[in-house]
């Protein structure tokens, strides 16, 4: 198999730079492998311009398309599952996320834009486990929120929380 | 159910209570209440008939739903908060809630205005009304901010975010716990008769005129509960017309009226919601019941014009429909009326269920449901004793049902002639599951030739033999019915044997491994010999081409060594389970499933390259003998007629 020269392809992105990935790394991305798909193998040609991407978020991206290349590919409707108990994160991954606020959501927004499932999951994850053994001040502080409560509502809340199913 | 608990525990046996009806006069005059109490109570009616019917979805829970999307808990209203979390797109943001911790909703919650009802989409899903005092609370607050909604230049929305647009789901069932704690303060052995009674009385008007009140207020006006799209009534109480109707207006969509039970006849008003027709129900489930056992001689009420009502309404929307009726020794035939111009259609209806013996006065009420697109059908084909119509009749006339997949069918006799055309004229069949046990002479001469000859697309089958076992012979015929993916089977065993039944391992294999398409295999009631103690960790195959657990040949030791060495240590009813699970798995190439030994196993298969190297066996689900009612019925059976949302 001549697997070099064909098996790559270049991605652009919103600030112009670009990058060349194997394309068994850039098919992580469902947007990408799609696109592959339709394109056929002229597509490999020209690069693929990713128009919400800068390029420190794409390289983060593909770093994580990288590691997890050899995965197998998620179920379509694996609704039910992720829905259960998970804000277990493995480890490479926890390392992986350990970046500032802004780049998680950049990594967040992007995984959804290139329709990469796992690292999306993983990103939402990630926030989850933010906000988890948090008291509400520091809730606030870790996402920049302002309380716009008055203590009546406050008050309201606490009885209301003895009330909730979910807990 | 609960409260009938608690009644008979303040008040003895239900019946001894017809013989206070003069102290209720008494009572009432004392009482100088203008309001009318009648015996029996049909207007406090807090009555319960649990006990007859509960049993067998005793314990059943509501899904949680997915929460709803940020952008709908906060209604119209744009986030204030420049935060990024806040600001990603409402299905991300729905991802990330997904993923919080239930202990960690509380403190998001107290963050901001935002937050909590991001915190309150998960929180207050489903809210399980029970009576304690949390449910009155919410009740208040609930009907709080309906007030909101309706004053005037509120554009329908409540000044704050309303915890009201959270709520997708609602269950109702009171616990006996809180309702004795919302009524009594004094133990019942100090109270005199009339105390309970008055008791009893004040306790009623609390759970009808507030409790139910505050709850039909809020499902009447749709403002109240947008979301609200699932109801479960599980209480055991009288429901008033009312209630009903205040139902038919609100949003729910998947409606469970289990137990409540019918004192008057009447029927629904028509909901004549602006832009909605009707009531566009998609799943029901009816089982109402008749008030417990009075001494008086009042009939009890028939459900038919509540029951047709309520039908007629949602006819047009309806997908699945449970219908059940009343407790035993109460006949109480159905029916849409006689004229042939006013018959409702179901044009949607695709799940049947009527294994509660509904009876019908006419046919052509049965026809109107029999003539939907069914898929699944779960029913007898007989008339019941009392019915004035013949329900054998309209099977037959109705015929092939071209739509049908699915056909669980409940008789009590096969031999009759005739009996067996409504099964003949729908040989299309996917499934098919045969309640009663079923004389083995009968599946041997009739129905096994027929699904051999006939049905040659049924993949799915469920038999149970009367008999102690199913004999050779039987298993040489299933063996004919090649299309078959999956079977049940079961016996009623020997008498005594408690309906277990020992099977022959070997003759089922022998005898079905021709089945080329055989995926899953389920055995029901089957019950082995108790080994002796010598034998208890016995690892003994019967199968030469097989080496037991813990053998030395025994090939999966090195394969899969740390699975192997956790089954070793398993009890020996498990470790037996395992080793006839992998005797299948060697015989029937396209095993993938097993129920055996009430163990539920999956057959797994080794890597390596396909062909020599690769090796198949069975992995339990879990250590334990489990019943696995509901995957059953849902593999072999009609499956549950609740939501699929």
């Amino acid at each position: 198999m001549s697997t070099e020269k064909a098996s790559t392809i270049t991605l652009t992105s919103n600030d112009g730079v670009s990058i060349e990935v194997d394309r068994q790394v850039a098919e992580r991305s469902m947007l990408i492998k799609n696109m592959m798909e339709d394109l056929g193998e002229g597509a490999t040609a020209t690069a693929v311009p990713i128009p919400n991407v800068n390029e420190s978020v794409l390289k983060k991206v593909i770093e994580w398309c990288e590691h997890h290349k050899n995965d197998p590919q998620p179920a379509q409707d694996d609704d039910s599952d992720s829905r259960k108990k998970t804000t277990d994160i493995e480890e490479w991954d926890q390392k992986f996320m350990q970046v500032d606020q802004e780049m998680l959501f950049e990594i967040i927004l992007a995984s959804n834009y290139l329709d990469i499932k796992p690292l999306l999951d993983v990103g939402c994850k990630t926030v989850a486990n933010m906000i988890k053994g948090k008291s509400p001040e520091e809730i606030r502080k870790t996402f920049n929120i302002t309380n716009d409560f008055t203590p009546e509502e406050e008050e309201q809340i606490r009885r209301e929380n003895e009330w909730a199913e979910d807990r | 159910m609960p409260i009938s608990a608690v009644l008979q525990d303040l008040y003895g046996p239900l019946a001894d209570l017809d013989l206070e009806k003069r102290r209720i006069d008494q009572l009432q005059r004392s009482r100088g209440s203008d309001r009318k109490i009648t015996w029996p109570p049909s207007d406090t009616g807090l009555l319960g008939v649990a006990n007859l019917t509960r049993g067998f979805v005793f314990g059943r829970t509501v899904e949680r739903p997915l929460p709803l999307s940020f952008d709908r808990v906060m209604e119209t209203r744009a986030t204030t908060s420049t935060a990024t979390l806040l600001n990603l797109p409402v299905e991300l943001l729905t991802l990330i809630v997904r993923h919080i911790e239930p202990s960690a909703l509380a403190n998001l919650a107290l963050v901001s205005r935002d937050c909590r009802q991001l915190a309150r989409s998960r929180q207050f899903a489903v809210l399980h009304l029970d009576y304690s005092n949390r449910s009155f609370q919410l009740l208040s607050l609930l009907c709080r901010e309906l007030k909101e909604r309706a004053l005037p230049g509120s554009n329908g929305l409540t000044s704050l975010p309303s915890l009201g647009v959270c709520i997708q789901r609602i269950v109702v069932l009171t616990s006996s716990v809180f309702f004795k704690s919302a009524h009594l303060r004094r133990t019942s052995l100090e109270l005199t008769e009339t105390q309970k009674y008055d008791w009893l009385c004040r306790a009623s008007e609390v759970y009808h005129d507030f409790y139910l009140g505050q709850l039909g207020r809020l499902l009447s006006d749709s403002r109240a509960l947008p979301h609200l799209s699932l109801l479960d009534w599980q209480d055991g109480v009288i429901l008033p017309k009312s209630f009903y109707d205040s139902l038919a207006r609100s949003n729910v969509r998947d409606l469970r009226l289990f137990g409540p039970l019918v004192d008057g006849v009447f029927s629904i008003d028509p909901p004549n919601i602006p832009g909605v027709k009707g009531w566009p129900l998609r799943n029901l489930h009816i089982n109402l019941q008749k008030p417990p056992g009075r001494k008086t001689p009042t009939k009890p009420k028939s459900t038919s014009a509540l029951c047709a009502s309520i039908l007629r309404q949602c006819s047009e929307t309806l997908e699945s429909l449970m219908w059940q009726t009343a407790s035993a020794g109460f006949t109480d035939p159905q029916s849409f009326g006689t004229d042939p111009s006013k018959m409702p259609c179901f044009p949607k209806l695709r799940r049947l269920s009527l294994a509660g013996n509904v009876i019908f006065a006419d046919s052509a009420t049965l026809n109107a449901l029999l003539h939907a697109p069914l898929r699944v059908l779960f029913t007898n084909t007989e008339s019941a004793p009392g019915a004035n119509t013949s329900k054998e009749i309209c099977f037959r006339e109705r015929g092939c049902i071209r739509t049908l997949e699915t056909f669980v069918w409940n008789f009590a006799h096969l031999e009759k002639p005739h009996s067996m055309d409504f099964l003949q004229a729908n040989s299309h069949l996917f499934k098919l599951s045969l309640c009663p046990p079923i004389r083995g002479e009968l599946l041997e001469d009739k129905l096994l030739p027929l699904l051999s000859q006939k049905f040659l697309s049924l993949k799915s089958l469920d038999l149970t033999w009367r008999e102690a076992s199913i004999p050779d012979s039987a298993l040489e015929k299933i063996g004919t019915i090649r299309s078959l993916e999956q079977i049940q089977l079961s016996a009623l065993g020997k008498p005594g044997s408690r309906n277990y039944w020992l099977v022959d391992h070997e003759a089922v294999r022998e005898h079905l491994s021709i089945l080329p398409r055989l995926t899953r295999i389920s055995f029901r009631q089957d019950a082995y010999r108790k080994m002796s103690p010598d034998k208890e960790n016995a690892t003994e195959s019967n199968h030469p081409s097989i080496p037991a657990f813990g053998e030395p040949e025994d090939p999966l030791r090195d394969v899969v060594p740390e699975m192997h060495a956790k089954l070793l240590s398993k009890p020996g009813h498990l470790l037996n389970m395992l080793n006839e699970a992998n005797e299948y798995s060697e015989v029937f190439p396209r095993l993938e499933w097993i129920y055996i030994g009430r163990i539920q196993m999956t057959i797994k298969t080794t890597e390596g390259v396909s062909g020599e190297g690769q090796l198949k066996y069975a992995v339990p689900v879990s250590n334990y003998r489990q019943d696995c009612t509901g995957l059953l019925n849902e593999m072999f059976g009609a499956g549950t007629t609740e939501l699929e949302m």
